[in-house]
């Protein structure tokens, strides 16, 4: 059997899982960093959007913390996070 | 005045400058009415206290210790890892259901910047899948 052959999906595949996640959030991060600022030098609206989207993944990132460290400041930080993404989200909705 | 961080220390300032940005410069469009220019003033306020924050933990021996510590611990490397995969996940849904609301509120009102919304989140979307490919193939190669 060639090492690309694995028929069960093992603990291995699951830290592989989670490193590639981990390192693809990492470039998605950037490249909507990248696409906000242009959006701002560009002057088209869809920046608050973008920032929006941002503030969401940390939000995520924060609430799984609390789940993993309980500890209240996570969830706290989480909310506060996801209520500053979501008033961004509604504004670009609402403004345009 | 020394730096203990140095990584730390000049994201911190682009962090700053980015604040400051936000503060003196108008984002929005010349005809901006107080709202947006009140919203882009708190932006840049917490943006430069999040920089100056970096900034100066960076030039204190003894948060730099912690925070490497803390760092090289690894229950949190782990935490971070995969909270960060987890992100990803939600993300990609996320994503989606921008676009389809983003196209949906294009087609209703005719807004364009729903346009640029609809295109950014596609392409983030189609972006997430080819990054997790190509990202995914690489680990899978290394381990």
């Amino acid at each position: 059997m060639s090492k690309h052959m694995r028929p069960v999906y093992d603990e291995r595949d699951d830290e592989i899982d989670a490193h590639s996640k981990s390192r693809a959030w990492d470039f998605v991060v950037v490249c909507i960093e990248v696409f906000t600022i242009l959006c701002v030098v560009k002057g088209n609206t869809a920046w608050i959007g973008c920032l929006a989207l941002l503030f969401a993944g940390m939000a995520a990132n924060m609430m799984y913390r609390f789940d993993e460290y309980e500890e209240r400041a996570y969830f706290h930080g989480g909310l506060i996070l996801g209520a500053i993404g979501l008033a961004l989200l509604i504004w670009f909705g609402v403004c345009g | 005045m020394k730096i203990y961080d140095k990584k730390k220390f000049w994201s911190g300032l682009g962090i700053l400058a980015i604040g400051i940005l936000f503060f003196f410069y108008d984002l929005s469009s010349p005809s901006a009415n107080g709202f947006q220019a009140k919203w882009n003033l708190i932006l840049g306020l917490i943006v430069m206290a999040f920089g100056i924050a970096d900034s100066a933990r960076a030039l204190s021996r003894k948060k730099t210790r912690e925070a490497r510590i803390e760092q090289m611990d690894e229950r949190n490397q782990l935490v971070r890892l995969a909270s960060k995969a987890k992100t990803l996940d939600i993300m990609q849904v996320l994503l989606f259901v921008v676009m389809v609301a983003s196209l949906v509120g294009l087609k209703k009102t005719g807004y364009l910047p729903f346009a640029g919304m609809a295109l950014a989140a596609g392409l983030f979307v189609v972006l997430v899948i080819f990054i997790e490919l190509f990202v995914g193939m690489y680990y899978e190669e290394k381990k």
